[in-house]
């Protein structure tokens, strides 16, 4: 009796958890292949324009192009898959795009098994964002002997045999931060002196290190009487974050500002400034970009976000693979930059869709 | 059995000191310590970001405490926390109105935790996988219905309740003085207090003393879980948004500060002021050390030790 | 003169503030019975962790086999061949029997472990002792007679000259009592010297050669068993006279207040039918399995039953949980109370008040004045000896705690108390006072039973005694008949209680 009792619960758990899935239809994690809807309408409707005036290779199908990211459950890959597929609908008769990815950049076993399903379906190209940098080396490889080029974006596998990677430089990008937080300063017609606190997400990622060391470095550079302070590391946990930037300034009078290495410190510093009242004082320099940050570059908590481009890395991955296709050789690295946004251009077309490319998605 | 009455009279004074003493006395001596090394930390600024800092944790480890004394333990809570914070937002964000959002949220919360009671007392199934299976479900079901996404956009007035305060003192504070005062007296004065103690000391003679178990273990875990959604919510406020990982690795911190506390995991022991007093020091540890600049690393190994070095504490006590 | 095996000179242990054991003497010969009497506390435990390398001894000298020696820790002891076994079974019990023969030095043949020799050489030991137990079965598998047989066989397989026996007899039945005083004698015949600690002194009697009496940490004597007797001891021990423990004052029985009829639980017990009167004592006779417990907790309601009637104080009631056996007015004093009877470690006070606290508090809220004063009176009337109500019951003697578990269902306005095996490693002096307890009771006209394996206690208290035999009812006998030629007829009722009509 007890026993059922105990089952029941389970059950209705379970059920609401099934009920929600449902409702979201096809929401993350989907592990199997689904073709966008782009290519989907490609696939019917075969160049319906002036498309043919460019003959497309070979047999004239448009290629099958599988694209896999690092992880479903976030933004920044999400922006990817919407510049592949903005690719693919803006050229249906050249390229349909498949999308695929392991539910968490943790899975990197998933992503390796994906992968190889991806490999024997034996597409013409593959763009692959791989969560491990040897874990994905044997069977992109072995792809690349079967005759399918293989584009890297975002982290570099450890190979020659694939035909690109499109990676941002996060130690330029660190660089670029402290530049930006200087002249910031500068143009607040403030000393260079005083303290200046870093607030990283998480120790022990590489993404995160490079952007640190890139900033400190070159804060050393460029403003050597200012104090860097010993750097925060916080667990991914934005009220941990808030905590030691609200911390920072009740210790610090003559604090000028931050650093925050991503989006969730980013904003976490931006909510202490909040807290403080000390929008117009202090300067804020955060990577990436949510809507929280987005509203602090609103009201002077955040100054500046740099900001990375997921979208052109997608769009772009799928163009480079369509050359790659083609024969042609491509640069073995291209950076993909970073972009610097203020309250000032922040409204500017170009920097919206960077800001959240979802707006640019087609179809 | 000659062992007990073995005991000398002055070790049973010592033991007949409040458990709270020794913490208490290592509170003091850090805020010394503190005051000195930094001007800054005594002020009245600083005290209000401690409290307003100490607050959330706090109030999921008042929860945490009811559980670790009753001898269950509780991994949902941090997860609950996400998953109330979660709600309420979505919900706001949704058009619902503060009051009703926070309540359907809580309440929704709660609901979790009597399922964690259910599991427990009628499925028998040990706490610790018990609440492992619901934290995991949980965090699942806010992957599911954000998309791991942050949810922005609730009412100012929602997130402007986090800087707020009351006669100089931050609103998130009073909930955790109120949530203080409500435990103390549960636990001091009511039948439901003195079970959940019986309880972890002993179940069966509990029972045989004609307790209803299946009740007050269902209470238990929705004090628990009651605490975590309150701290959901006021940790939404604070961040201004729904964080699909907020919360995450609470339970730890509610645990260790239970433990620090003087509670045993081993059940019948603990009390309130203690886990306070044991929040407050891991607080304490991590804003003296922002406040210093003191290296993250090396202060995490501070209060992982600090942890090992109380529990070390309590039991020379006890021997 | 005879081969002493051990002795200890002048041993005192001090603990920080107390001393434990004062300029204490004690030796065992080979192939004697030196039985170690004495209240709690009166430093048994202490003496022989002493001897045992768990604690060292602040002064003194022990020799063993007339070589002077240190014993540091439980490993020295081993190794000198002394041996222990304690109240608690201290084998693993995931383990088999023969895994735990051979712990921490199992065997090896070519790297692999040897089990065929294992489970040969204990074997062996087993049949050398004629314990029937397969080297094969899981500890925990097996009743805990066999588990201390096993701990028993364990530590003569280890080569002990000299065997502790710590209140070997407190978890056993009648006839597994016997067997086990078989294999010591067994062992005594083997020229091993034993040391047996028991609060039972007609087990001292029937086995014992020397007896040695501590009170207070000092030694008050060592006398050969045949020179004593059970008044004696008991002086020395408690340090004044206490006359026949179990003369209590018993009283014309008034209305009935149990009445239970054909009571079943399938597969555990048959059409129980009892009665119990105000005033009166009840025993209940039975072996260790015999259903005596399980039909108590039955009519309480710590268990459910198939069919049959239950009656308090006229009124048919059916008591699905503890709460609804409280309320009916029954109340269950259970058999380990240290598992079962109380919350250790919290406080004199909650214990006492934790079977009603719905009497003092209202809407949940209890009347923490009330608490304190129920606390308060009944530490006063009982004599639960304790510096305050606010000390955990964890620190309290045997007696004491047991006194608590009485103030418990006194609080509670029961009518009727069932004590199951209530002296259980409870010493004399405690013994006599719980004893005084019933009385009380009994005056106030409350109802007793009285579960209990021990026969002297059950007939030299009990006003009637009903004999349980594998969930069956034997026979239920007037104090009348108890008496056979001028002492208990104890035969009868072990015939009875193991089937025989």
């Amino acid at each position: 009796m007890k026993k059922m009792l105990a089952i029941m619960v389970v059950a209705v758990m379970l059920l609401s958890v099934a009920l929600v899935g449902c409702g979201q239809e096809g929401g993350t994690a989907s592990q199997a292949p689904a073709e966008s809807s782009a290519a989907g309408e490609a696939s019917q409707a075969p160049a319906d324009d002036g498309a043919a005036s460019e003959a497309p290779a070979d047999n004239g199908e448009p290629k099958d192009v599988a694209v896999l990211i690092k992880a479903t459950d976030s933004d920044f890959w999400q922006y990817v898959l919407i510049g592949a597929t903005n690719y693919a609908a803006e050229n249906p008769d050249k390229v349909k795009v498949t999308t695929d990815g392991p539910p968490n950049e943790s899975d990197i076993d998933q992503q390796v098994s994906i992968l190889e399903q991806i490999i024997s379906r034996e597409p013409d190209a593959i763009v692959i964002a791989s969560t491990s940098s040897d874990a994905t080396v044997p069977a992109l490889e072995d792809a690349v002997a079967k005759g399918i080029p293989v584009i890297t974006v975002d982290n570099k596998v450890n190979t020659d045999k694939v035909s690109t990677l499109l990676a941002t430089d996060n130690l330029k990008g660190g660089a670029t931060a402290a530049d930006t937080l200087v002249e910031k300063l500068k143009a607040e017609g403030k000393e260079l002196k005083g303290k200046v606190g870093v607030i990283s997400n998480m120790a022990g990622v590489q993404v995160l290190t490079d952007r640190d060391q890139g900033f400190i470095d070159r804060m050393k550079e460029i403003a050597p009487d200012i104090e860097l302070i010993e750097t925060v590391y916080v667990d991914g946990d934005m009220t941990k974050a808030m905590d030691a930037a609200a911390d920072q300034i009740s210790a610090n009078d003559d604090l000028l500002g931050f650093f925050a290495d991503n989006n969730t410190v980013g904003s976490g510093s931006a909510r202490a400034i909040t807290e403080a009242g000390k929008e117009n004082d202090l300067v804020l320099v955060a990577f990436d970009s949510d809507p929280e940050e987005i509203k602090g570059l609103g009201t002077g908590a955040v100054d500046a976000l740099i900001l990375q481009d997921p979208y052109g890395m997608g769009y772009k991955g799928v163009e480079d693979a369509l050359k790659a296709i083609a024969g042609e050789t491509l640069e073995s690295y291209v950076d993909t930059g970073v972009t610097v946004v203020t309250k000032d251009n922040m409204d500017d077309e170009e920097i919206k869709g960077l800001l959240d490319p979802t707006i640019k998605k087609i179809g | 059995m000659n062992k007990e009455t073995a005991i000398n009279p002055i070790e049973k004074k010592k033991r007949a000191l409040p458990g709270e003493m020794m913490i208490l006395i290592i509170l003091i001596a850090m805020f010394i310590v503190l005051s000195i090394a930094s001007n800054k930390f005594m002020t009245w600024d600083n005290m209000s970001n401690l409290m307003k800092q100490t607050s959330i944790n706090g109030v999921v480890a008042i929860g945490m405490t009811f559980v670790i004394i009753s001898s269950g333990i509780d991994l949902s809570v941090g997860a609950i926390v996400g998953f109330s914070g979660i709600l309420a937002s979505m919900l706001m964000v949704g058009g619902w109105g503060i009051a009703p959002s926070v309540l359907v949220a809580v309440l929704a919360s709660c609901g979790i935790g009597v399922a964690n009671g259910v599991l427990v007392h009628d499925g028998k199934v040990p706490p610790f996988i018990a609440t492992l299976g619901t934290m995991t479900i949980v965090r699942g079901v806010i992957m599911l219905i954000t998309d791991a996404r942050m949810i922005s956009g609730m009412p100012d007035d929602f997130i402007n309740f986090a800087t707020s305060t009351i006669l100089g003192i931050p609103a998130l504070a009073i909930i955790w003085i109120v949530a203080i005062i409500i435990a103390l007296l549960i636990l001091k004065f009511t039948v439901f207090g003195r079970n959940v103690y019986s309880i972890g000391s002993n179940e069966e003679a509990t029972r045989l003393s004609g307790v209803n178990i299946r009740l007050n273990i269902y209470g238990i875990y929705l004090v628990s879980a009651l605490c975590s959604a309150v701290a959901g919510i006021m940790l939404a406020s604070r961040v201004g948004n729904g964080l699909p990982k907020g919360g995450d690795g609470y339970e730890l911190d509610a645990i260790a500060a239970s433990v620090v506390g003087g509670a045993s995991l081993s059940g019948g022991e603990g009390s309130i002021v203690g886990t306070v007093i044991g929040a407050l020091i891991m607080q304490t540890l991590r804003n003296g050390g922002n406040l210093l600049g003191v290296n993250s690393f090396i202060l995490e190994i501070c209060i992982g030790s600090l942890i090992i070095v109380a529990v070390l504490i309590d039991k020379a006590k006890k021997k | 003169m005879e081969n002493v095996l051990v002795k200890m000179e002048k041993i005192s242990k001090i603990f920080p503030g107390v001393k434990a054991l004062e300029d204490v003497d004690f030796d065992v010969r080979a192939g004697e019975v030196h039985a170690l009497m004495g209240e709690n506390g009166a430093g048994k435990s202490t003496l022989i962790k002493a001897l045992m390398g768990v604690h060292e001894p602040s002064s003194g000298k022990i020799f063993v086999e007339g070589q002077e020696v240190q014993i540091r820790n439980p490993q020295q002891a081993k190794k000198l061949g002394l041996g222990a076994v304690y109240q608690d079974i201290t084998l693993a019990p995931h383990l088999s029997v023969a895994e735990n023969f051979f712990l921490g030095e199992l065997p090896k043949k070519a790297g692999l472990v040897d089990w065929k020799k294992i489970n040969s050489e204990t074997s062996k030991t087993l049949t050398e002792l004629d314990i029937k137990v397969d080297p094969k079965k899981r500890i925990k598998d097996l009743p805990i007679a066999q588990q201390e047989m096993v701990t028993i066989a364990k530590i003569v397989h280890e080569k002990a000259k000299v065997i502790v026996f710590d209140e070997p007899t407190a978890l056993l039945a009648n006839e597994e009592v016997e067997v086990l005083f078989e294999l010591i004698n067994k062992l005594r015949d083997n020229g091993c010297g034993i040391i047996y600690i028991s609060h039972r002194i007609e087990e001292i009697f029937e086995l014992g050669n020397r007896v040695t009496v501590l009170k207070d940490g000092a030694l008050v004597e060592t006398v050969n068993v045949a020179d004593t007797n059970k008044d004696d001891l008991v002086r020395m021990m408690v340090g004044r006279d206490v006359g026949d423990m179990y003369s209590i004052k018993h009283f014309e029985p008034g209305e009935t207040v149990l009445e239970v009829n054909g009571l079943t639980h399938k597969g555990v017990y048959e059409d129980i039918s009892l009665e119990v009167r105000r005033g009166e004592i009840l025993g209940m006779f039975g072996l260790v399995g015999s259903g005596r417990t399980e039909i108590m907790r039955g009519v309480f309601g710590a268990d459910p039953y198939d069919s049959g009637e239950v009656k308090v104080l006229g009124k048919e009631v059916h008591n699905k949980s503890p709460k609804q056996g409280i309320d009916s007015g029954v109340a269950l004093l259970p058999e380990d109370r240290k598992t079962q009877g109380l919350s250790m470690g919290l406080s004199i006070e909650v214990n006492t008040n934790l079977a009603s606290y719905s009497k003092i508090s209202k809407a949940g809220v209890i009347n923490v004045n009330r608490e304190k004063e129920r606390a308060e009176y009944y530490k006063d009337q009982i004599r639960i000896k304790t510096p305050s109500i606010k000390q955990k019951v964890q620190n309290l003697s045997g007696g004491n705690q047991q006194k608590v578990v009485i103030a418990k269902w006194l609080c509670a306005d029961s009518e009727i108390f069932i004590f199951d095996e209530c002296t259980v490693g409870v010493d004399v002096g405690a013994k006599v006072e719980i004893y005084r307890l019933f009385e009380q009771l009994l005056e106030q006209g409350k109802a007793i039973v009285l579960i209990s394996s021990y026969l002297p206690e059950v007939m030299g208290l009990a006003d009637r005694l009903m004999v349980i035999s594998e969930g069956k009812q034997m026979a239920t006998i007037d104090r009348s008949e108890f008496m056979v030629d001028g002492r208990l007829d104890e035969e009868r009722i072990l015939r009875l209680a193991s089937g025989m009509v």
